[in-house]
């Protein structure tokens, strides 16, 4: 098979003396893991196009149904460097890139996901809020696979939310109401206030562009932090 | 013979790094064909390591004694520290015959993507030891690939405080290429570290 298509570089894995297994998001075909000979030789002729995050147009080259077909051409479209040279920022996109690894399904095209990955990345190039951007696409992104975070209304009876705070129940996956709550839910909640519940509505609903103007509280930022954390890892099987 | 021997040279091969099963059995078959003085030898060295081998008590370089050669040669100059991922790095370093100070090997590196696991790597060692206040220059000699960079950016900002003066190798074109094949990051890095000529 070959298949040509642009992809960005998710994260690679040492293999061998000099070589590299990359695990891609491309555009027409997903989740796509390559073997990159030699990637890790100074002059090898993939330079630094295999680092994480770079969006580069691709070539994979392979047995029909091969579990790793070989990468055979890895031009940069964009290096997007600027984003790996900060620690932070890298931090804060891994939160992104393990979330895209955990629901993103192997060889499945999901164009529309891909581009709003894309967005989130150049977006990230320009922003000062980084974390925030971060934290939106991982808001935009559940929802996008349909496991959105319910926080505007009760999630087992819809009454719309009113108040000065909810509770959000990760077994849920959304707030439920009191009268819900008492007949229902056994398990743990974690409090949401009002501003953080605005901020969940936002980033559902907001371009990235105007993502780039939000200022949360610092406060509000970590309420919706640790509630996403707590819906991911509920969703994922994995510690937050 | 029965078969369980082979099954399990495959096993224990297979738990070495970049070793897949298949490699393992492709070695393990090798392993069959050689003569046995030179297999004996193989495993004959993989004892002996691990019966002397051990990691230098200061630098973590790799050594048969408590400190390595190069921590207690009295002629390297002790004010400088080269902080490496591996043995094998620092080995390189020393093939250039350039650099005369010490070493800290860090034993890995960090990897952002998979969570930042500092307690890991030998970088509490790097503190201590920068903190005892005998060392004026560290110079980062990580890889400069993203997992490098991070490790380099992580040590630097535990370190700066402590009035040290941190650099980082050089990013660069390799020598004897051409700038045409040069990827566009690379070249970028080496116009932004450009030096008067
Ligand atoms: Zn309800
Ligand atoms: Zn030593």
């Amino acid at each position: 098979m070959l298949i040509r298509t642009e992809g960005i570089v998710l994260k690679t894995f040492e293999y061998g003396d000099a070589d590299l297994i990359a695990t891609y998001f491309t555009k027409d075909h997903g989740v796509l893991k390559g073997f990159v000979k030699g990637a890790r030789k100074f002059k090898s002729r993939f330079g630094s196009s295999v680092e994480p995050l770079t969006h580069a147009n691709l070539s994979f080259l392979g047995k029909e149904n091969t579990q790793l077909p070989k990468v055979t051409r890895s031009d940069i479209l964009n290096s997007f460097q600027t984003l790996r040279e900060d620690l932070a920022t890298l931090l804060a996109i891994a939160s992104v890139i393990n979330l895209l690894i955990h629901l993103l399904q192997e060889k499945e095209p999901n164009s529309r996901k891909y581009d709003l990955f894309l967005a989130a990345l150049k977006t990230l190039e320009q922003a000062e809020n980084r974390d925030v951007v971060c934290l939106v696409f991982r808001i935009k992104f559940l929802w996008m696979a349909g496991y959105g975070p319910r926080v505007a209304e009760c999630g087992c009876c819809g009454t719309r939310f009113k108040g000065s705070f909810g509770l959000f129940y990760p077994s849920y996956g959304s707030l439920l109401c009191r009268a819900c709550a008492s007949k229902y839910a056994q398990q743990t909640a974690t409090r949401l206030g009002s501003a953080a519940i605005k901020f969940f509505g936002q980033a559902k609903s907001l371009r990235f562009g105007h993502i780039l103007t939000l200022r949360p509280e610092t406060a509000t930022l970590i309420e919706v932090q640790n509630v996403l954390n707590l819906h991911i890892s509920h969703l994922t099987g994995k510690k937050p | 013979m029965s078969i369980g021997i082979v099954e399990n040279l495959i096993e224990q091969l297979s738990k070495l790094p970049g070793i897949g099963r298949k490699s393992a059995q492709r070695l393990a078959f090798f392993i069959m064909g050689m003569p046995e003085g030179e297999a004996r030898g193989i495993s004959e060295a993989i004892v002996a390591l691990k019966e002397s081998a051990r990691f230098c008590s200061q630098c973590f370089n790799i050594t048969d004694k408590e400190l390595c050669d190069i921590c207690s040669d009295p002629l390297r100059d002790a004010a400088k520290l080269c902080v490496v991922e591996e043995p094998s790095n620092l080995i390189v370093i020393e093939r250039t015959r350039s650099y005369r100070g010490l070493y800290h090997v860090l034993l890995g590196t960090l990897s952002p993507i998979d969570g930042l696991t500092p307690e890991r790597l030998k970088i509490r060692e790097l503190v201590e030891r920068v903190g005892r206040g005998s060392i004026d220059e560290v110079i980062l000699a990580t890889n400069p690939n993203t997992k490098g960079e991070a490790t380099a950016r992580y040590i630097s900002d535990l370190l700066r405080p402590l009035g040290v003066h941190v650099s980082r190798i050089a990013y660069g074109l390799p020598i004897g290429g051409d700038i045409e094949f040069a990827d566009e990051v690379t070249l970028a890095k080496s116009l932004e570290g450009r030096r008067d000529f």
